[in-house]
């Protein structure tokens, strides 16, 4: 089936740059909020998320957390609440904390979706097309990450049977030190390798298995023409808030709801391109 | 032309007195495929590294070599990365990038390939070395084997005229191992590709090999094919690395055509020893003490995972050497874990009846932290010297434990082992890597360990070395122990998983199992034979 993990990596990191930016440049609770729900429906649809509603429950306590720590250090606002040891507590600073809240969560989530989203050969791809020699370093250190952990564990191991009665500091350190010792002897073979094929003798070129489809076009335009919408109301303070001293939202217009609207589309965009695939896929099925 | 031609070639270490190579001279030709052998350090790769520019050691050199008659220091960089291929030994530490893919496109790259080019030449070699399913991989899920595949496909991406290869089966597990070679064999075959091989691991390479070099103390003493090679070295010490038909044939000092592969053995067998009734007389006294008891024990790594170990129950007794032999991740080296308690199993329980247990690990490296090995003992016990006279590696006390042969560090690994005073002994796969007379050295310590009453538990894929040394044999499957046995009762049993003796004597002689069984029946016919002619 086709996903939208299947979309070229340029493409993918538009979208994922839109999203960021649109994020970072607004304090509104809308966008949060459609932000939010997008990326939890496509994280929900992944099994890669992990998504459960018990981690959910760790979320809700987050945005519990922050939305009550603002009040309770920020006292800004008209409208008093009620007082705690002299401290006004008052509705704006509240309102403000839940939307700080919802906003570090939306993020979260942006992040684990762009967590299944982009794996290791789709960053290496970004950066090694204009930096070939960057991308190798990267995908060099991927290679040695989890060699050197498994050594790691391994020689620990031992190191715990030989070190009975001392301390699990020293035996860290001591399995660290040959850790260290070995990968620096493993890296003469590695370097002998790469000069044995032929490393360092012309500027590199870079291998990928992507390609840019027009269907990769067609969506990054989609994609270019929502954030352009979403951006207006934002550049033009069609859509602005503010909280202190009162909440002010500005006056209903019509760029605001397109700007709300065509942000929504685009954070349900992974979402709803998933649904449809998946059901043109069940439908070809069921004609076959 | 010849691929390659060594005139005359002497080459000193800066900091040594002695060539690490003398005079040598050596020619070869397109499409040979030639087998290099020799103990360890006596220069075969000081030799094969100063086939390639790129990895010649640094040192006082006289002689030339020749590639393709020009001389080889003066060859275009890009035709030697691209034309000669250099494997090395360790098929971890070659890997550079982390998807399987991205390491066949390496050499190209860095070749400056552009994008198109590439996809065909690795696609290309992808699907000829079936690689292709691994295509996605990470580098670092593949095993052992795959990955030395994967560095040979990929140095066979840059298209090369020669291949060299510096004992690239050593860290594989048999069946890994032949698979490689017939690998190599295909691309010598298919594509008249030059190879030039050094190993230890003889048993398919002499027959496939065109010629044979043999170099002793940096020098080249014999270069021909491998029939005539086999009566050559027939005194030599090397001769304990030949396949086991070939060893059988100098043994019983037979002239005429040497036969080098199972088939011809039986052939040999058949043709001279018919008819033998004798047998080999086996004393496998066990005593009834368990020092270690395994009761129906169940162990998984992972929650939702499969069962590594299934039902697994066994005993081993005291004073016993005893061999766990199985293919590779059938979980032996799990069971070690679990009985020295590096990990519990979920169901089931061990028990070593307070005896202490020593455990030495695949790679005795994994053990040493200090900088020589004497302050490396230090940290455990002081009366390290007596075990250093008897494993006769008194000389090594101040070596760095990296600078030490495969073979001596496994004894230096042992040595650390027994510091601990241990009642039994574990050992995973002690001869991966080691040459045959690192082996034997290991075999008659082992032995000697055992004499004095040590108890000894193996896992090893090595069928010729445990049937050599161990007193009993057992075959982990599935999980479970599916065979358990007498070594010599266990492989005359088995039909495959059993020593290349065995197979050759199989219905010919009764129950033959190493190379020293077959020579003993043969030779106590040997009246019987000289009655027959008159």
């Amino acid at each position: 089936m086709n996903t939208f993990k299947n979309f070229h990596p340029v493409t993918l990191a538009c979208y994922y740059l839109f999203m960021f930016l649109i994020s970072m440049f607004t304090f509104n609770p809308v966008y949060f909020c459609s932000g939010f729900i997008g990326a939890l429906l496509f994280v929900s649809l992944n099994k890669e998320g992990k998504f459960s509603f018990k981690s959910m429950i760790g979320y809700f306590i987050l945005f519990v957390l922050i939305s009550i720590t603002n009040p309770l250090f920020s006292h800004n606002g008209a409208t008093s609440l009620f007082f705690i040891n002299d401290n006004r507590i008052t509705l704006e600073a509240l309102v403000f904390g839940m939307c700080l809240g919802l906003m570090i969560i939306e993020v979260l989530f942006l992040f684990k979706s762009f967590n299944i989203v982009f794996s290791s050969e789709k960053l290496i791809y970004l950066f090694g097309k204009r930096f070939p020699k960057l991308g190798l370093v990267i995908s060099m250190s991927l290679n040695f990450v989890p060699k050197f952990v498994k050594s790691f564990n391994d020689v620990y191991a031992q190191q715990r049977y030989f070190s009975r009665g001392q301390g699990r500091v020293r035996s860290y350190l001591s399995s660290f030190s040959v850790v260290i010792t070995q990968s620096l002897e493993n890296s003469i073979t590695l370097s002998d390798s790469m000069k044995a094929r032929g490393y360092g003798l012309k500027p590199r070129s870079f291998y990928n298995n992507f390609k840019f489809s027009l269907y990769d076009g067609c969506y990054f335009i989609i994609m270019s023409v929502l954030f352009i919408l979403s951006a207006l109301g934002i550049l033009l303070k069609s859509t602005e808030i503010t909280f202190y001293p009162y909440i002010c939202i500005s006056d209903f217009n019509y760029l605001a709801v397109i700007s709300y609207i065509s942000f929504l589309i685009l954070s349900l965009l992974p979402f709803l391109f998933q649904v449809k695939e998946g059901l043109k896929w069940k439908y070809s099925i069921s004609k076959i | 032309m010849e691929i390659f031609n060594i005139k005359n070639l002497s080459f000193t270490y800066p900091d040594s007195e002695t060539p690490a190579l003398e005079s040598i001279n050596l020619n070869v030709n397109p499409g040979d495929f030639i087998l290099l052998i020799g103990e360890s350090g006596c220069g075969k790769t000081t030799l094969l590294r100063m086939l390639k520019k790129e990895l010649t050691p640094y040192g006082k050199t006289s002689g030339e070599i020749f590639y393709k008659g020009k001389k080889i220091k003066e060859i275009n960089q890009y035709i030697s990365a691209s034309e000669i291929g250099f494997i090395m030994q360790d098929p971890d530490s070659q890997i550079v990038t982390d998807k399987v893919y991205s390491e066949l496109a390496f050499g190209l790259e860095n070749l400056g390939y552009n994008n198109t080019e590439i996809r065909l030449k690795v696609s290309e070699f992808a699907s000829y070395f079936g690689l292709s399913k691994l295509f996605n991989k990470d580098t670092n899920s593949l095993s052992g084997g795959e990955k030395q595949l994967l560095n040979l496909a990929s140095v066979m991406a840059m298209n090369p005229d020669v291949i060299i290869l510096d004992e690239p089966t050593s860290q594989l597990d048999p069946i890994a191992a032949t698979e490689f070679i017939n690998t190599i064999k295909r691309l010598n075959n298919d594509l008249g590709l030059t190879v030039i091989i050094a190993e230890h691991h003889l048993q398919e390479l002499f027959a496939i090999a065109d010629k044979v070099a043999v170099m002793e103390s940096s020098k080249l003493i014999y270069f021909d094919t491998p029939k005539d090679i086999v009566p050559k070295l027939r005194n030599h010490k090397i001769s304990k690395a030949l396949p086991a038909s070939a060893r059988i044939f100098n043994s019983l000092s037979e002239s005429g055509e040497c036969p080098l592969t199972v088939r011809d053995g039986r052939k040999f067998l058949q043709k001279n020893y018919n008819d033998i009734d004798e047998k080999i007389k086996v004393d496998c006294k066990v005593s009834i003490e368990s020092v270690i008891a395994c009761k129906d024990i169940w162990f998984r790594y992972s929650k939702e995972g499969a069962d590594v170990l299934k039902n697994c129950d066994f005993n081993v007794y005291k004073g016993e050497l005893y061999a766990l032999l199985g293919e590779n991740g059938c979980g032996k080296s799990t069971l070690l874990k679990c009985i020295s308690k590096n990990i519990k199993p979920y169901r089931g329980k061990i028990d070593t009846f307070g005896n202490k247990v020593g455990f030495l690990p695949q790679n005795p490296k994994n053990l040493f932290v200090k900088d020589s090995l004497e302050e490396d003992f230090k940290l455990i016990n002081y009366s390290y010297l007596e075990l250093l006279k008897m494993f006769n590696i008194e000389h090594l006390l101040n070596k760095h434990p990296y600078d030490l042969s495969g073979g001596e560090l496994q004894k230096a690994g042992i040595v650390k082992v027994l510091l601990t005073n241990p009642e039994v002994l574990l050992l995973d796969e002690p001869t991966k890597g080691l040459d045959s007379f690192s082996k034997e050295e290991l075999g008659k310590i082992l032995l000697s360990l055992n004499k004095s009453g040590l108890t000894i538990f193996m896992v090893t894929h090595d069928v010729e070395f445990a049937a050599e040394y161990a007193n009993r044999c057992g075959l982990l499957f599935d999980g479970n122990i599916t065979a358990e046995n007498d070594s010599n009762s266990f492989f005359t049993n088995n039909n495959f998983y059993t020593t290349t003796s065995a197979r050759i004597s199989r219905n010919i002689l009764k129950n033959a199992v190493t190379v020293n069984d077959v020579v003993t029946l043969c030779k106590s016919n040997e009246l019987k034979k000289v009655n027959n002619n008159d």
